[in-house]
């Protein structure tokens, strides 16, 4: 399931292992220091992101159905274009405004269905 | 003959890092328990990011082009998310990983695949590997064996693993199936409590999964991916190929992934992330 975790924590590997044999004896150590830099800090984002998510999915998926910056951040995450860490921020800071369009929305379709509206 | 480095594990990690250190004249052998091309228990989105990191081409693994997301609530579409630019392609890791070991082949590394390994020692200033048909020497070695990695066990090393599981099956489903579904990846969070469901097309069939990221909470899991089959009547009447499961590591936090002479990476190091257990 993992692809780009692995192949990321390869090109770190492969780093440190190649300035090992360069100084005849390197420090491995520089490794897990480097993973938990530019990779473990980023999951503890995503676990929290999963907590919230997990607890509340419908809520989560209804948001994601009527907010487009929503859409949008979800979208650059898989891609690759916005962290776990950016995405915590846009959610902090853009909840207003995803709570505004998911209302705004849900006002749009009642308007739609609502005969005589 | 002293290597210097033996990697454990002939994964993406594992496959990745011997085509990047034998690229650089050093001398690696991958050790592999299975026989490859082996079936590994995964959704199979190669995302742009990955593709980004990997050193050289993977596109003839390629079986699709991700065209957008579908979100799902428990069987329900909620919306259908176009995507303007290439975000992910679908593959089928046994070809995929068969694919990165014969590039790390070609690029000098000695391969050996049907080998399991039992352990290792620390030998003067070195390695000895200890398998089912001999044991190896090296300078160093690397844990890339996955989820359940003996290489972590033996060095002492992430001694409290947290870990998700996943379980998909393979559908062969009508070709009207495969059009409604077209290259569109669904994601189903009302699927199961506390993780996900999955369907994700390939060239000729459906790969139809449930990950549950709570650790420990995951008795069901069979009777979950059951459910949410169910959820998706056309999904209902195919009967899978194959249904297996998979360990899936949660990170997150921080622990030592190395010692003197050992490093872990991949699975091994318990790098995924707890969200959507990619």
């Amino acid at each position: 399931m993992t692809i780009y975790y692995g192949i990321k924590s390869a090109n770190i590997a492969a780093n440190v292992i190649l300035k090992y044999f360069e100084n005849g004896s390197g420090d491995l150590d520089k490794y897990t220091d480097r993973i938990n830099t530019q990779i473990v800090h980023q999951l503890a984002y995503a676990r929290a992101i999963a907590g919230l998510v997990y607890c509340f999915p419908h809520f989560g998926t209804v948001l994601l159905q009527r907010s487009d910056l929503l859409q949008s951040a979800v979208l650059n995450i898989v891609r690759g274009d916005l962290n776990f860490q950016q995405l915590a921020s846009t959610l902090i800071l853009g909840l207003p405004r995803i709570l505004t369009q998911a209302l705004r929305q849900k006002r749009l379709t009642n308007a739609q269905l609502t005969p005589g509206l | 003959m002293v290597y210097d480095v033996i990697i454990a594990g002939a994964g993406p990690a594992g496959a990745v890092l011997a085509y990047l250190l034998a690229q650089r004249g050093l001398s690696v052998r991958v050790i592999e328990k299975s026989r490859m091309p082996r079936y590994k228990t995964c959704g199979g989105s190669l995302t742009f990011k990955a593709i980004q990191n990997l050193p050289f081409d993977v596109s003839p693994t390629y079986e699709l082009r991700a065209a957008g997301g579908i979100m799902a609530y428990a069987g329900r579409e909620m919306i259908r998310l176009e995507l303007e630019c290439p975000i992910a392609w679908l593959i089928m890791r046994d070809h995929f990983d068969h694919y990165l070991i014969q590039q790390a082949v070609q690029s000098g590394t000695v391969f050996s695949d049907g080998l399991t390994i039992k352990g290792y020692e620390t030998v003067g200033a070195g390695i000895k590997v200890h398998t089912t048909k001999g044991s190896f020497k090296s300078c160093l070695l690397v844990g890339a064996d996955g989820v359940n990695s003996v290489i972590s066990r033996s060095a002492g090393l992430l001694t409290h693993r947290k870990v998700g599981i996943a379980i998909e099956a393979e559908l062969v489903v009508p070709d009207s199936v495969l059009q409604e579904q077209d290259a569109y990846a669904t994601f189903d969070f009302g699927a199961l409590s506390y993780g996900y469901g999955w369907i994700l097309p390939k060239r000729d069939h459906l790969s139809v999964g449930v990950y549950h990221a709570r650790p420990g909470k995951a008795a069901n899991i069979k009777q979950d991916l059951q459910n949410y089959i169910k959820m998706n009547p056309v999904l209902n009447e195919n009967k899978p190929i194959s249904i297996r499961g998979h360990h899936i590591p949660l990170g997150g936090q921080k622990q030592r992934l190395n010692n003197d002479r050992v490093i872990l990476v991949g699975d091994a190091a318990n790098l995924a992330d707890p969200w959507l257990g990619k």
